[in-house]
């Protein structure tokens, strides 16, 4: 398990290599021994092959912001887990139950992004809107407003897209 | 507690010479295990790769905690069955840490038949997880097999510790509260597909991950429908319509970082013993192993030594030193854990099968769990023993190691012939491991004595037939048995046939003891009592 | 003395405002956008009126929602600031029909000055250098009267300021190309497309006088401000006394602009602005008729407070001092702290203020309208605050204002902390070599150095910081954390 990080505009990966007597790590091509003096409220103190440093730490999502020695750098660590949201989207929108369309927001050959509104629909006296779920093109609408649909009814189809795997 | 001095001088002709014997077999035991690891057709190798798959040992490290120890279990599985078409019985099984918590990893091998699931391939996944289920170890299984190998289906399915034990323990576990974690990164077959479905949590690789009770070829058969692995069970139709899987991950990585974030969120053991003190490296170097181990399996030596050379700080308290010499007993730490050893130190006689009996409960009163370092040819035979209640003994040595309610783990260090073996905890008396050194041989009886006793008994059947012995059959009667005792002891089979959970070089012993000891304490120790002692 | 001033701005320069107001005892009426009602000059103030507006920059630009506010709240004046509409002489009127005093000068002066062309020919007249130029229209002998001036040429936008609408034309092949671009460019930003291009200097100074005046004809100037150090146009070290200015030409440099604000009968704050060539030359830039950013290192050198200042004036109690008692001491240096990355060609960055440690000193200035947790949008300007220190010489000052850069934190946004102590330590800077092309020459020796040492325990130190790394590095149980990596 190596975690990835980017400080600098540079990627690198970091590994740990032992935790006794000290912490061991490896980052990119080199080992550093580790230990942590002290930590609180955005201070560290910790010494790194024997150097001592003491600095202020803040992390902002996937950014870790360090200033140490009167040097700021921004380290990033890239998520590993992703909301799946782009790998095998569906390519097209079908009822999960029968109802009757309300509104249509959309239309063919629009572009949507993510959250853009498409139907506005009604099934046991709940309206419901379905928007898009990623990024995507409309390619038709199958219904019209009044129209009542099945389960498994086709309501919107999109044009297909490539997607890389994130 | 004073350490243990050691009497070997390393500088003698015996010492050099059993030095190089024992390592040459442990050089040969990493051979044959890199082999059974890694030695694949480039073909498979090739075709995993195409499909876009991690070897199941890359798997393996990124799913374990880096800078931490794996203890494999079980690597020369199957190594001497199958004409040797299933290295490793193509599965992995071993004891390591997942997000900072112990677990038993599963992992099945692609790279060998696709997987597929031979006899053996079951006996050590089960094996596996009865480790988990008597040491309360959580598991995360790593699945990508083609299902049973067919042609074996007789061996691998119907009986009760066959194929349906697998999907018994996962549910036993389940119900014990100890948590199964199953990644599938390729296909889980018929009942393979029991093993993310009884899983507590499931993640599915899209485009490679399936799930299904009949695959592509039987659905047509059986119902000619036409359908695509992945349509038919594929990461899609589990994580949204049948709700089988939990979790949809875009490639393998993913699937290992969603797996141990899973782990991360399971609460941590309590630990039914904790380390008294701290970890402190033995004084006396484990190198020496190599040359105190003798060449020969007639001969013994000094089980001092191999304590001194795997407790903390060398330091060993003995209980009853003076009195049934031939089994050592006391009282040690490893990585600061107490243990309580049994060691033979020659055959057993009256008294010492008495003192391991009384040692035994010792330990189970004082809740120390229990090692036992076998060397054993067997108890003391005769009718002078008889007479004084050899088999009574051995009998209450047995009754109080069965009955135990510690943890016990043992090794076998040398021979383990016969009875000895019973009362030193083999492997029908549920020691939670159990492993082997290279030079180890097991049987009812020594090879020698086998051809002898065999060729004793036909000599006197012939003599009541009225026929004269033929040398030379005789002769032959011998070396027979002799090859096929030769065979059948070594310790290579032994571990092929499951019956250990490995072989340790011996420099590896303190380690794999110490992981196995950890783990071990994660269960409870059991409901204190014993059966009844003839005295 | 007013009871009640209200302060048509935001950020740094408002808390500014709001200190001196405090001060004196004067009560702050602060106005807001909703995205800024977290933002200190809000909370600071004894009062504060939301505008509202789509755009957040837009509603610090709402004359008739902020003068309502101030009449509502019965403020009898308003403070713009610097930037939105300090140099808007619409306002200025409607805010004086309405009864309520524009703390700054009259609207026709901020007009005059306001129109760069205008300003010029007003400078002219009074015998003030200005620099050759020519103006967009006539386009027949454009060419010819390029040539005449000569090039390189600066093409500016009439109306406009702070970097937009200028281009420098070196042949009079771009020339047509860039003054219609340059018209194009002042059309959208200051909705004025007259562009006039005036001599280029190379390797000019930006030294700039401060003046204050009472509207009746008397003025004093507050000695020069040297603001050479400029990116994309901008001024981002400025220092108070110039530095290497031989004292016949400060003399000069300050008479010329006391004759120019007399002339324009000026009261309260304002700038002259001239560029110094190399050969000691000097020629009017512009006036600008309000309070500048810059001016805290004036107050440092003559122990001032400029707002209560302005507030004097605007109060009509005329000017405080004559020019004989001024007389600065020691040395200032500001810095102004920018959301940007300077290794990117100072792109502005957004973040949130997440940790925010301002250095201590007697000698350490810091002017900050930003406080722990505010998120930094694209919304508003990219300068966060200003780090001033003095000193009795200039090395002095550069020392302390390099220790406190070092000693600040403001974590959670990139800026241009650590860029700013590289000029401050630069041998060029100290020894006093400074043009406006200075960040451009020396880039490569104001770049960040390579320590790897110390980038590795940055690192290490964020790793640790990460919730994952640090469980899988400080989480593992024994015996397996002792045993550490193993197979057997």
């Amino acid at each position: 398990m190596n975690l990835h990080f980017e400080v600098d505009g540079r990627e690198g990966e970091a590994e740990i290599i032992g935790r006794r007597p000290q912490l061991q790590l490896r980052l990119g091509e080199s080992r550093h021994v580790v230990s942590l003096a002290q930590e609180g409220a955005g201070r560290f103190e910790l010494s790194v092959d024997g150097v001592r440093y003491r600095g202020w730490r803040y992390v902002a999502g996937d950014a870790v912001h360090v200033r140490v020695n009167g040097r700021t750098y921004c380290v990033v660590f890239p998520r590993r887990i992703h909301k799946g949201e782009n790998a095998g989207a569906q390519d097209e929108i079908r009822a999960s139950m029968p109802g009757v369309v309300i509104a249509v927001h959309a239309r063919p050959g629009e572009r949507l992004a993510a959250g853009d509104k498409l139907l506005t629909l009604e099934s046991m006296k709940l309206q419901v809107t379905v928007v898009a779920s990623h990024a995507s093109t409309v390619r038709e609408i199958h219904v019209t407003p009044e129209a009542v649909f099945e389960r498994g009814a086709l309501l919107v189809s999109f044009e297909h897209e490539q997607r890389d795997t994130p | 507690m004073r350490a243990l001095e050691s009497a070997v001088r390393t500088g003698t002709a015996e010492f050099r010479r059993r030095y190089a014997y024992n390592k040459a077999l442990a050089a040969e035991l990493r051979a044959r295990q890199e082999a059974a690891r890694h030695s694949r057709p480039p073909r498979d190798l090739e075709r995993l790769a195409s499909q876009g798959k991690l070897l199941p040992r890359q798997r393996l490290e990124l799913l374990l905690d880096p800078g931490t120890p794996f203890l494999e279990l079980s690597t020369l599985a199957a190594n001497m069955s199958y004409a040797g078409e299933s290295p490793s019985a193509s599965c992995i099984t071993g004891i390591g840490v997942v997000s900072g918590r112990e677990v038993m990893v599963h992992a099945d091998d692609p790279t060998v038949k696709g997987g597929a699931w031979y006899p053996l391939t079951v006996k050590k996944i089960v094996r596996a997880l009865d480790i988990a289920i008597e040491n309360r170890l959580p598991v995360v299984h790593l699945c990508d097999s083609a299902g049973g190998q067919l042609m074996l289906q007789s061996q691998l399915f119907p009986d009760r510790y066959m194929a349906g034990r697998i999907f018994r323990n996962q549910s036993v576990l389940s119900k014990m509260g100890v948590k199964q974690l199953a990644l599938v990164f390729g296909h889980c077959t018929a009942g393979g597909a029991y093993v993310p479905a009884l899983s507590d949590y499931n993640v599915i690789v899209r485009g490679t991950g399936a799930v299904f009770l009949g695959g592509p070829p039987l659905v047509k058969a059986a119902t000619g429908e036409v359908v695509s692995a992945d349509d038919l069970g594929g990461c899609d139709l589990h994580t949204r319509t049948s709700g089988t899987c939990d979790y949809p991950a875009a490639d393998e990585l993913e699937a290992i970082a969603i797996g141990r974030e899973i782990v991360s969120l399971w609460e941590r053991a309590v630990k039914w013993r904790l380390p008294e003190q701290a970890a402190e490296a033995p004084l006396l170097d484990p190198d020496d192993l190599y040359g105190i181990l003798p060449d020969d399996i007639k001969q013994t030596f000094e089980m001092r030594e191999v304590i001194g050379r795997i407790v903390d700080g060398s330091r060993f308290h003995e209980y009853k030193p003076a009195y049934g010499t031939t089994l050592v007993c006391g009282y040690a730490h490893l990585f600061g854990y107490r243990v309580g050893i049994l060691a033979n130190n020659g055959i057993l006689f009256n008294d010492s099968a008495i003192k391991g009996g009384h040692f035994i409960e010792l330990c189970n009163q004082n809740n120390t769990p229990l090692l036992f370092l076998q060397n054993i040819t067997g108890y003391m035979v005769g009718r002078e023993y008889e007479a004084a209640g050899i088999t009574k003994d051995g009998a209450k040595m047995i009754m109080a190691q069965t009955c135990s309610h510690v943890p016990k783990l043992t090794l076998m260090c040398h021979g383990s012939f016969g009875a000895g073996n019973y009362g030193m905890c083999g492997r029908a008396f549920d020691g939670r491991l159990l492993f082997s050194w290279p030079n180890h041989q097991i049987a009812v009886m020594g090879g020698e004595q086998a051809a002898g006793t065999l060729a004793e008994v036909k000599l006197r059947q012939l003599k009541r037939a009225g026929a004269s012995a033929d040398p030379a059959a005789l002769a032959q009667l011998r070396a027979e048995t002799l090859k096929a005792y030769e065979e059948q002891t070594s310790a290579y089979y032994s571990t092929s046939e499951l019956w250990d959970d490995g072989i340790l070089d011996p420099v590896d012993t303190r380690n794999a003891l110490a992981v196995a000891l950890s783990a071990a304490l994660n269960a409870p120790g059991g409901i204190p009592g014993n059966g009844v002692f003839r005295f | 003395m007013f009871t009640r001033v209200l302060i048509a701005n935001r950020g740094e320069i408002a808390c500014r405002i709001l200190r001196t107001l405090r001060s004196q005892g004067i009560a702050s009426v602060a106005v807001y956008h909703h995205e800024d009602r977290g933002a200190p000059h809000v909370q600071l103030a004894d009062q504060a009126v939301q505008l509202e507006a789509d755009v957040p920059s837009a509603a610090y630009l709402d004359q008739a929602q902020i003068i309502a506010a101030a009449q509502r709240s019965a403020a009898q004046a308003i403070h713009p600031g610097y930037g939105f509409l300090s140099e808007n002489a619409g306002f200025a009127e409607r805010v004086a029909a309405a009864g309520i005093t524009f703390i700054g000068p009259e609207a026709a002066v901020i007009r005059l000055m306001g129109d760069k062309i205008r300003a010029r020919a007003f400078a002219i007249a009074q015998g003030v250098p200005v620099a050759a130029s020519i103006d967009a229209s006539d386009p027949g002998t454009l060419a010819a009267r390029a040539l005449a001036v000569g090039f390189p040429l600066l093409i500016k936008a009439a109306a406009g300021g702070g970097g937009k609408g200028m281009r420098i034309v070196r042949t009079s092949a771009e020339l047509a190309a860039s003054l219609e671009a340059a018209a194009a460019e002042a059309q959208r930003y200051f909705g004025d497309g007259r562009v006039y291009a005036e001599r280029y200097i190379e390797r000019p100074r930006h030294i700039e006088v401060q003046v204050l005046g009472d509207g009746a004809g008397n003025v004093v100037h507050l000695f020069e401000r040297e603001c050479s150090l400029q990116r994309r146009y901008q001024k981002i070290v400025e220092e108070s006394p110039a530095p290497n200015l031989p004292e016949e030409l400060r003399r000069e440099l300050c008479a010329a602009a006391v004759s120019l604000a007399r002339a324009a009968r000026y009261r309260n704050a304002g700038t002259v602005e001239f560029v110094l060539a190399p050969d000691g030359a000097f020629y009017f830039l512009e006036m600008n008729t309000r309070l500048q950013v810059e001016h805290p290192v004036t107050e440092c050198v003559l122990g001032l407070d400029l707002v209560a200042e302005q507030l004097r004036i605007a109060a009509g109690a005329g000017l405080a001092f004559t020019q004989a008692v001024l007389e600065p001491r020691g040395h200032a240096i500001e810095c102004r702290i920018c959301a940007e990355e300077p290794e990117h060609d100072f792109r502005p960055a957004t973040g949130r203020v997440g940790i925010l440690e301002v250095p201590a000193g007697a000698n350490v200035r810091f002017d900050g309208g930003i406080a722990a947790g505010q998120a930094i949008t694209p919304a508003f300007d990219s300068m966060l605050a200003k780090l001033v220190a003095f000193g009795p010489d200039r090395a002095a000052a550069a020392a302390e204002l390099s220790r406190a850069l070092e000693e600040l934190v403001l974590l959670g946004v990139p800026t241009n902390i650590d860029y700013l102590g590289r000029i401050l330590r630069h041998p060029q800077f100290l020894a006093g070599n400074l043009h406006t092309g200075f960040l451009s020459e020396h880039a490569a020796g104001l770049s960040a150095p390579e320590l790897p040492q110390e980038r590795a325990a940055a690192t290490v130190a964020a790793l640790l910081a990460q919730p994952d790394f640090r469980a899988a590095a400080c989480d593992v149980p024994e015996p397996h954390a002792s045993i550490g990596l193993w197979r057997n």
